[in-house]
């Protein structure tokens, strides 16, 4: 115990954080907000390179976050903890809701590498050509201003509908990383923008969105690092568990926001995965998510 | 997703390129198709459904668009509801048709306070039959859960996590298609509610 423990501040002095400058007080202008949010992404961009980063994981997390400013964009009063249980208590044939709707499709904006294709996939409800209409309002060009050509997008779905926020903030978090040169999608915006940055245009919505990305790669590496941190120490007990099936059930909590025991099939019986997350829990490995007693949710 | 007129159905081999016509005639005739299929379905037909009868790079929003403004002046008019389109009557000559027409095979077979617990459903959704106990104040009998349902206006949504896993209740497309709502956000807010003087009354039955 005490030597994983000796392990673990180790890798935490080499953990990339965020300059403190970075978040400091400043006068909001467009020239303040691009450096500072180049300068985010910039730190982002290494935390995500590292070896020992969940990119799974992560991505899955901020994708309930995105989808839970979403939600709230809608004027929906349900919080992360709602959308988690909305997807996790869906049986096949019955409707997600209008709040479950949201985040299923942000789940499914990050499981996939950016493509059109994905993104149908992610938002079936808008055709193929319309979204690589909308993506291409983001305008040509090399790596230069991500957060300006985002911005076009979603200023572009926005007038055309304004109240298609998710697909409007998806897209917009599709041509960012894709500028990036990221495969998959981060979501970077739609928790840091306000209900009424949405109804700003031009520079105000460039500003806003460039203030939006620095707030949320800031949170981005914290919770890059939490999630590093506590899957390590998942790395660390598992030759603890030695039940049968006990690789393939810790894999799941390896690249998912949150598990159902009965989800962890690779165990054989409900009574089994119960224990096991238990003694998870009890290694301080996971967290129970929801607070309740049944229909217990758990996660990293 | 609307109704899939030409699913399930064997490929035929429906020029849909119209090649051999000039360009203003071929855009006519993807009109008059758009127009056939919306006057024959009962249901909104999906943008999916449409794309299928005209030329590949016909923009089926700007045909329906175009035949939009040919309707102005008849007392049909075509509305859009999630990303599907249906033809229907002007609300103006709803008395008319009412005096008139044997219409009551579509229309909704709800007394007030079907609509009632309908609109409890549509604004605290997902929430299950004890969720509407407690906004009533009374059980909801199944039956009229069932009629509901029947008339697919809600469905069953995410169960919910307390014990026994109760089926929770949410609206459907079809919901929004009887009552005119393009999304669940034009339902009037609670400051409308407010001025027109629906809340605060007594719930009557």
């Amino acid at each position: 115990m005490k030597l994983e423990l000796n392990i673990h501040e180790n890798a935490l002095k080499t953990l990339s954080h965020m300059p403190s400058w970075v978040t400091s007080e400043r006068v909001q202008t467009l020239e303040n907000e691009s450096f500072l949010s180049g300068a985010a992404l910039a730190t982002l961009h290494l935390v995500l390179g590292r070896q020992d980063m969940p990119l799974t994981l992560l991505r899955a997390r901020l994708a309930l976050i995105a989808a839970e400013a979403c939600v709230a964009f809608t004027g929906r009063l349900e919080r992360a903890g709602d959308l988690r249980d909305a997807v996790h208590l869906l049986r096949p044939g019955d409707l997600p809701g209008p709040a479950g709707e949201v985040y299923l499709c942000w789940r499914r904006a990050v499981e996939r590498p950016v493509s059109i294709k994905a993104l149908h996939r992610a938002l079936p409800m808008y055709p193929q050509d319309k979204i690589a209409r909308w993506l291409d309002a983001g305008g040509r060009g090399g790596v230069c201003m991500p957060v300006a050509r985002a911005a076009h997008v979603l200023e572009a779905v926005l007038t055309q509908s304004p109240r298609a926020e998710t697909l409007g903030l998806i897209l917009a978090d599709a041509v960012l990383s894709q500028t990036l040169g990221w495969d998959y999608i981060v979501p970077l915006l739609a928790s840091g923008l306000k209900r009424s940055d949405l109804r700003k245009q031009g520079d105000d919505l460039r500003l806003a969105c460039h203030r939006a990305v620095t707030l949320c790669a800031t949170e981005a590496v914290r919770t890059a690092n939490n999630l590093a941190q506590r899957t390590a120490r998942l790395h660390a007990v598992t030759p603890k568990m030695r039940a049968k099936g006990a690789y393939a059930a810790l894999e799941l909590f390896l690249n998912l926001d949150a598990v159902t025991p009965a989800a962890l099939v690779s165990l054989n019986s409900d009574r089994a995965a119960r224990r096991f997350c238990d003694r998870l829990v009890e290694l301080g490995a996971i967290h129970e998510l929801t607070g309740r007693d049944t229909f217990r949710l758990y996660g990293v | 997703m609307g109704s899939d007129l030409a699913k399930d159905r064997p490929k035929t081999d429906l020029d849909r390129e119209l090649v051999d016509l000039p360009p203003a005639l071929r855009w006519r005739e993807w009109m008059r198709r758009v127009e056939a299929v919306l006057f024959a379905s009962a249901s909104p037909v999906s943008r999916k459904a449409l794309t299928r009868i005209v030329g590949q790079a016909a923009s089926v929003d700007l045909l329906v668009k175009d035949l939009s403004a040919d309707l102005t002046d008849r007392p049909y008019e075509i509305a859009h509801v999630a990303d599907a389109w249906i033809m229907r009557t002007r609300t103006a000559y709803a008395a008319v048709i009412r005096a008139a027409a044997n219409v009551n095979v579509h229309a909704l077979d709800l007394n007030e306070f079907d609509i009632a617990v309908l609109a409890a459903i549509a604004y605290h959704q997902p929430v299950t039959r004890d969720g509407l106990k407690d906004i009533f104040g009374k059980e909801i009998n199944r039956d009229l859960i069932g009629r509901l349902h029947a008339q697919e206006l809600i469905a069953t949504g995410p169960r919910s996590p307390r014990r026994g896993a109760p089926y929770t209740f949410v609206t459907t497309e079809q919901f929004l298609v009887s009552f005119d709502l393009e999304s669940l956000r034009d339902l009037p807010d609670r400051e409308q509610l407010d001025d027109s003087g629906i809340v605060g009354k007594p719930m009557t039955q």
